[in-house]
């Protein structure tokens, strides 16, 4: 079975990019976008609710408008503290470009970041990443 | 009278002098001579009140009298400052220490005087130093009890200096340590050395009106005649304190925009590599389609980036002063911004309006307004509302006797209320998807308004947004941090 994946950016250039990628990736089935945090927490909360099939891994940026990714992580902790079987599910990648050692400190700090990857530059090393952190 | 005290009384090094009870002088020695300028034979027999000022001439023979109802040896006029008067009359300021003498036949006072002339100078120039220090001083004594103080720490403190004499010096002490003050003084006079108080803490003072100030403050103890004193040298660092805080603030600012810069600057570079990637990967495969597509994606993304450095640059020269104050030319601004706009106004179908109302003329930096209003004119057309059939920005002036108004409408689709507060944050975008703004422009135009000594306000809803500007007419710049 492949894998089930949402990425929250606001450039939606990066998100073109992702797709073409993930085309590469022969080990996800599925894709899902949000441009913002609050984007992808009304789409998580309408999955919830209407009991379907979860993302497997979110990678989501750090500077975004409207709500950007720490605001979502606390909306997703939230969420994840209501409903109590989603404990093991829908981690987290950072996948950002902001190379600021307190970024990281503070994504792995909410205890729901399994990684975090700085966007490369091309796209090659992209792919490697993405597949590292899916498996 | 016995010859050894006539020639003890005549070889006085102090001026004495031998009044009777009816103020007749009976007898000078030389230094009394000297000192007032006369022969013994001027004044012998002559009223003692030829030697004191001519104000009080009149009263002193009953202060004579008064001393000789109860004559004892004592200082005269303890507390007041005397004078005594030469034959040329020059006034001298004098101490006189008066003793009864009964010669047997007759009651007589000795007055020796003293010619402090060269004291009360040197006290006079002590107290103009004391005085001018640009410090506060302040002296205490033993009890912890003010005496003495100079000009700058009644200005410090907004007290009068009698206000504060021999008050305890905890009344400019804030009243959360007045309880434990005495306690800090009395170790400071166990070990009394020169030293600054308090270091590594922040001090303030109590002003007069009960406000805080921050203060600095240097003990020095003095010694005089077995008491400890000591003297207090307080600077009001109020100004250094502010100066620290906005430097601090500028600080936070530059870290934060370098932040964002970083990452707004890094973001599309990034991801514009990714899309060269698979321009090269789409050509060699010869999908021609893909390689188009792409490389627009690329242009647009380099097109952000070019608007975002000149949105920096521009910041830059926010700070950058000296430009002289002139009149603006609306007339000639609106013909220069439909030109720079024409694409923008265009594109989104908005009009510009204009409603010129002003009746004087506007004195201020023409490039800084110029920014300030071509900043909130493109963006009321980036961000109208397609909903709307006519869409418009208008700019209208008008002015009063001191102030020049400057209104900006527009019919847009206006700014989130949860976001109103922002406005002039920096990197704030309020509608990501309707253009690829910096997040600069707004936060810009503050920089520029608090420039110009301004103000900015506006009203936002779904129906548009108004921007309020108010500007002094005679012009205002601040210099300077910000």
């Amino acid at each position: 079975m492949g894998k089930y994946l949402l990425f929250i950016d606001d450039d939606k250039t990066f998100l073109y990019l992702i797709e073409r990628v993930c085309q590469k990736i022969e080990t996800v089935s599925k894709l899902a976008t949000a441009k913002n945090g609050s984007e992808a927490i009304e789409k998580i909360n309408g999955w919830l609710e209407s009991k379907e099939v979860l993302p497997d891994v979110i990678f989501i940026d750090i500077n975004m408008p409207v709500m950007g990714g720490f605001e979502f992580l606390a909306e997703l902790k939230e969420i994840k503290y209501k409903t109590q079987e989603l404990d093991e599910v829908l981690p987290v990648v950072m996948l950002t470009s902001s190379h600021h050692n307190q970024d990281k400190e503070k994504a792995f700090a909410t205890g729901i970041v399994g990684d975090y990857i700085i966007k490369p530059a091309s796209i090659t090393e992209l792919e490697q990443e993405i597949r590292r952190a899916i498996e | 009278m016995s010859s050894i005290f006539e020639e003890i009384f005549e070889n006085s090094p102090v001026a004495k002098i031998l009044v009777d009870e009816n103020s007749k002088i009976e007898l000078i020695n030389s230094h009394a001579e000297k000192l007032f300028q006369y022969s013994r034979l001027e004044l012998i027999g002559k009223d003692v009140s030829i030697l004191v000022p001519e104000e009080i001439r009149g009263s002193h023979p009953n202060l004579v009298r008064d001393y000789f109802s109860s004559p004892l040896q004592r200082q005269m006029g303890v507390g007041r400052n005397l004078f005594g008067v030469k034959k040329d009359g020059t006034k001298f300021p004098v101490e006189i220490g008066l003793t009864p003498l009964d010669t047997g036949d007759k009651l007589l006072v000795m007055s020796s005087v003293i010619d402090i002339t060269e004291r009360t100078r040197a006290e006079e120039r002590f107290k103009a130093a004391f005085d001018a220090a640009p410090s506060g001083m302040i002296m205490i004594n033993g009890s912890g009890e003010i005496v003495l103080l100079n000009k700058e720490t009644e200005k410090i403190f907004g007290y009068s200096r009698r206000e504060l004499i021999n008050k305890p010096i905890e009344s400019l002490v804030p009243d959360n340590l007045h309880s434990s003050h005495p306690a800090f003084v009395e170790s400071y006079r166990q070990n009394p050395e020169p030293r600054a108080m308090g270091a590594g803490r922040e001090l303030f003072g109590k002003h007069h009106s009960g406000e805080l100030i921050p203060i600095e403050i240097g003990l020095q103890p003095v010694y005089y005649e077995d008491e400890i004193f000591v003297i207090s040298s307080i600077v009001d660092i109020s100004r250094r304190r502010k100066a620290e805080k906005e430097i601090q603030a500028k600080s936070e600012e530059i870290k934060s925009f370098s932040y964002r810069t970083s990452h707004d600057l890094k973001s599309p570079l990034l991801t514009a590599g990714g899309i060269l990637d698979f321009i090269i990967e789409d050509a060699q495969e010869g999908n021609l389609d893909e390689v188009i597509s792409g490389s627009l994606k690329a242009k647009s993304l380099i097109t952000k980036l070019v608007h975002l450095v000149e949105d920096i640059l521009a910041l830059t020269k926010v700070d950058v002063d000296g430009e002289r104050l002139s009149d603006f030319d609306f007339d000639q601004y609106l013909n220069d911004v439909k030109e720079k706009t024409d694409y923008i106004l265009n594109e989104n179908n908005v009009a510009l309006e204009s409603s010129f109302e002003h009746k004087s003329n506007l004195l201020t930096q023409n490039t800084r307004l110029t920014q300030i209003l071509d900043n909130l004119i493109s963006n009321a057309a980036k961000y109208s509302d397609e909903q709307k059939s006519k869409r418009y920005v208008r700019i209208s002036t008008f002015n009063d006797e001191k102030k020049f108004y400057i209104q900006i409408a527009d019919n847009g689709i206006g700014i989130p209320i949860q976001q109103q507060s922002s406005v002039f944050s920096m990197f704030q975008r309020f509608h990501p998807e309707k253009a690829d703004g910096s997040g600069l422009g707004l936060y810009m135009i503050k920089k520029h308004i608090d420039k110009l000594d301004a103000k900015i306000s506006f009203e936002s809803s779904g129906d548009g947004t108004t921007f309020y500007i108010e500007l002094l007419r005679k012009g205002s710049v601040r210099e300077g941090l910000e």
